[in-house]
């Protein structure tokens, strides 16, 4: 089956050179270091700076050198938010959020209405750029790409400069678009749990070139990526629904995809019953061989290990879903050895929302 | 204005409407051409930009009478592009109220592509090319975008070029010549009532002069600050 | 020792110009005597004379440039109007002006034109356009104007009229082709090749053209200007301004 995206890039400007080739699916990210071309290679899939070589989206295919095929950026249908968006400063944001829509309107078009509610842009529909905030004029973007009825959404570091409240609604925002207009998504970002968090498949891009591309996980989990990111700490991202807020206890209970229930710090601005992405890094999650008792650790989650991988003076255990970060001491101590039950334990302090 | 009925007195309001109409016919023929050169300059890394920008500069630093002899090689009845309309259309360039608009037309022309060009250098790069992708094409982005951010400098440059052209003197008395109700501008009408020994109406006629040049600085300032009237709201 | 040297030359420059300012002969002349007077200078300076230093322009700008002050010595005009002018602004003592040359009014089309020799003043009116000394006050376009209104077609002709600033401005409209026709005098349209005279105008329906020479009054009387007046009167100036064209008057100075 064709992938949704074929991209076989190249492009030289002066001392820097991008060559890309990747397969990936509807919902991915280019994840890599600042530098390392991703908004190059952005605008070059947008049509915005010429590169040689093949470009397909969707079946559609929207450059082909070798064939003398070069679809102008009009033409692509791409919806492209800049970083910070991008509105243009001499129109309103109602007149900004309409410059894309074609008239007559077809079916399938996001209806105005809809979206501005949707992305609660009713109060600034006659203000101007200047007067919005960053969060805001980030809003009125996505929904100006939108409304211009794209065959895809392009997104430049859509967390960029935000706080981590901001930030993470923002994510939510954008799950919630991705999932209810239906639309395919490309991220590019330099954070691995905004990728986990958006997109279902990732392209590794360092200084011009492919480092790795494929399903997320089996990515950022490659034994060559843990190698490369040796003290950096790995995320876990796993989606869960808010069950109950315990204000005195101090903790928001949740109930994870796979049905075990953690609790994790207070959060009063998620709505009960709302979906979350939760993150934890490998580094704070610990093994035991026996179900604890007597921790102050509230959250306990059972599984076996898959995986032991071993990168230079680490240990990684795959635990289902689960990446743990060990020291070789504490592998031998235990004797953990693939297929052994565990119990994966976190702190409720250890939890990050990610999105929501 | 009413003068004495002299045979030779001249007609004040026939030379200030003349200068006037000159001016802006100068400045409305430079408009198109003068903002394309300068969003052409306004772009990096083509060849010929240099050259562009060196020929475009010209009329600007060259003395003006130069820049009238020049033209007046070209357009002159025995000139390249003047003999060709001669002949073929009968129509006179040198010498008419065609030369000075010409005339005043070239040495305006660099005033409004530098302010032009500084204001299309000062879009952001982004914001036409975000247009691009939400649909517009090159030149739709360019009006959707482009040129409504940068309409002030053009306007100013516009007003610049305008001021120039009505004070203008040493290319039009070379191509279109000092000729009293045909090409005779304020400028050309002052020089010609010094030359004559008629100081008292030359005078007039520089009084007329700043008149002229404060109307037009006062109206470019009124029109600078309606804009920033509309853009603070 | 290269410092020095800027200041040097400068110093030397300086020094070269002093001795000469004072010797030098500023002559003010009519644009139409440009040759010939230049050549009537350079005898004049191996006869012996001071070093003449010459402005040709129209009669009436140069009237202006004196009555506000420049260091003119010397004053030819193409018309006697110029000179009462002076003389009413006290920069000529009247009485010490005479008449000079006279000259003849032509009229000329550059040399590819098509226009065949006309046969009256009448034949002027099938070009469209003249190029004249600026008729308002240099003396050879008031020459042409009174000319023309004579001949009754100044009404007819005065909207084609190109005024230039002096009468060689007009010669070189008419070269350089880019003017059809001018009116100009005989000894300007001989004095270039790329005209071709098509109608000399006959003294009888002409204005007389005359040219008048004055001393001009400065704070220092200069003997060299008188000198040099007396030299145009004499044998060796009146044979090249023959040579040019020019008529000599051999007329007794006015008293």
């Amino acid at each position: 089956m064709a992938s949704f995206f074929e991209i076989d890039l190249k492009l030289h400007q002066g001392s820097f050179g991008l060559e890309v080739q990747a397969r990936l699916g509807e919902t991915a990210a280019v994840l890599g270091p600042s530098g390392a071309g991703k908004t190059t290679l952005l605008e070059a899939i947008a049509g915005l700076r010429r590169a040689e070589g093949r470009v397909v989206v969707g079946g559609e295919i929207l450059q082909d050198s070798a064939a003398g095929v070069f679809l102008p950026p009009e033409r692509r249908r791409l919806g492209y938010v800049p970083q910070d968006g991008a509105l243009f400063p001499h129109l309103s944001v109602r007149s900004n959020l309409t410059f894309g829509q074609r008239r007559p309107s077809a079916a399938g078009d996001v209806d105005f209405a809809t979206l501005v509610l949707a992305l609660d842009l009713q109060e600034l529909l006659e203000r101007y750029p200047r007067h919005l905030s960053g969060g805001e004029r980030r809003r009125v973007a996505l929904g100006r790409a939108l409304l211009a009825r794209p065959r895809l959404l392009l997104l430049d570091e859509p967390t960029a400069g935000l706080d981590p409240l901001r930030a993470r609604k923002a994510l939510a925002r954008i799950r919630r678009v991705r999932d209810e207009v239906n639309v395919p998504l490309l991220v590019v970002t330099h954070q691995p749990e905004e990728a986990l968090a958006l997109a279902s498949d990732v392209l590794l891009l360092e200084a011009g070139g492919v480092r790795g591309s494929g399903p997320a996980r089996q990515v950022l989990r490659a034994p060559s990526a843990l190698a490369r990111e040796s003290g950096q700490h790995q995320e876990n991202v796993i989606s869960a629904r808010v069950v109950r807020h315990h204000a005195d206890g101090g903790t928001t209970e949740v109930r994870l995809d796979g049905g075990e229930a953690v609790t994790i710090p207070h959060t009063p601005d998620l709505t009960e019953g709302g979906e979350v992405l939760l993150s934890i890094d490998a580094e704070d999650l610990l093994l035991a061989t026996a179900r604890p008792v007597g921790l102050s650790a509230r959250n306990a989650v059972a599984g076996s290990v898959d995986e032991l991988i071993r990168v230079g003076t680490s240990v990684y255990a795959s635990v289902g879903p689960w990446l743990v970060h060990l020291t070789p001491a504490a592998v031998d101590e235990l004797g953990l050895l693939p297929g052994m039950p565990v119990w994966l334990v976190a702190k409720t302090h250890s939890w990050r929302v990610v999105a929501g | 204005m009413r003068r004495s009925r002299r045979a030779d007195a001249i007609d004040l309001s026939q030379i200030v409407l003349f200068t006037l109409a000159v001016a802006a016919a100068a400045t409305v023929l430079i408009l198109v051409p003068g903002v394309a050169v300068a969003w052409c300059l306004s772009r990096r890394g083509w060849r010929g930009r240099m050259l562009v920008e060196t020929l475009v500069s010209l009329p600007l630093v060259l003395p003006p009478t130069a820049v009238g002899l020049g033209l007046l090689l070209l357009v002159g009845r025995s000139g390249p592009v003047g003999g060709w309309l001669y002949e073929t259309f009968g129509i006179d360039i040198a010498f008419t109220w065609r030369g000075v608009v010409l005339a005043s037309a070239v040495v305006a022309f660099p005033l409004l592509v530098r302010s032009a060009r500084s204001a299309f250098e000062e879009v952001d790069p982004r914001l036409p090319a975000v247009a691009r992708t939400l649909g517009r094409g090159p030149l739709g982005a360019f009006f959707a975008v482009e040129l409504p951010l940068a309409w002030r400098g053009i306007t100013a440059g516009a007003v610049l070029a305008f001021a120039r052209a009505l004070g203008e003197f040493g290319a039009t008395i070379l191509v279109a010549g000092n000729i009293p109700g045909q090409t005779q501008t304020l400028a050309l009408a002052l020089f010609q009532q010094v030359q004559v020994g008629r100081d008292r109406e030359a005078l007039e006629l520089a009084l007329l002069a700043v008149l002229l040049a404060a109307g037009s600085v006062i109206v470019s300032e009124l029109l600078v600050r309606r804009r920033e009237k509309t853009l603070a709201e | 020792m290269s410092k020095a040297l800027p200041g040097l030359l400068l110093a030397i420059l300086l020094l070269a110009t002093i001795p000469a300012a004072a010797e030098n002969l500023n002559v003010y002349a009519a644009a139409s005597l440009s040759d010939a007077l230049r050549e009537v200078s350079q005898a004049w300076e191996t006869f012996g004379g001071a070093k003449v230093s010459f402005n040709f322009a129209g009669s009436n700008d140069l009237a202006r440039q004196i009555e506000s002050g420049a260091p003119a010595q010397v004053f030819v005009s193409a018309n006697r109007e110029q000179v009462e002018r002076l003389e009413k602004a006290g920069r000529v003592r009247p009485g010490s002006a005479f008449p000079l040359l006279g000259n003849a009014l032509v009229v000329i089309v550059p040399g590819g034109s098509k226009v065949q020799k006309l046969t009256a003043a009448r034949d002027l009116l099938q070009l469209d356009r003249l190029a004249l000394a600026d008729p308002a006050g240099v003396p050879a376009g008031v020459y042409a104007k009174e000319w023309l209104e004579r001949e009754k077609l100044w009404e007819q002709l005065s909207a084609r009229v190109v005024p230039t600033l002096d009468v060689r401005a007009a010669l070189a409209a008419v070269a350089s082709g880019n003017l059809p026709a001018g009116i100009v005098y005989a000894t300007d349209a001989t004095s270039s090749s790329k005209v071709r005279i098509v109608y000399r105008v006959p003294p009888e329906a002409a204005p007389e053209v005359r040219y008048f020479a004055a001393p001009v009054a400065q704070k220092e009387q200069n003997s060299a200007a008188a000198r040099f007046l007396a030299f145009l009167r004499g044998p060796k100036a009146r044979a090249i301004f023959v040579r040019y064209g020019f008529t000599p008057i051999e007329e007794k100075p006015e008293g």
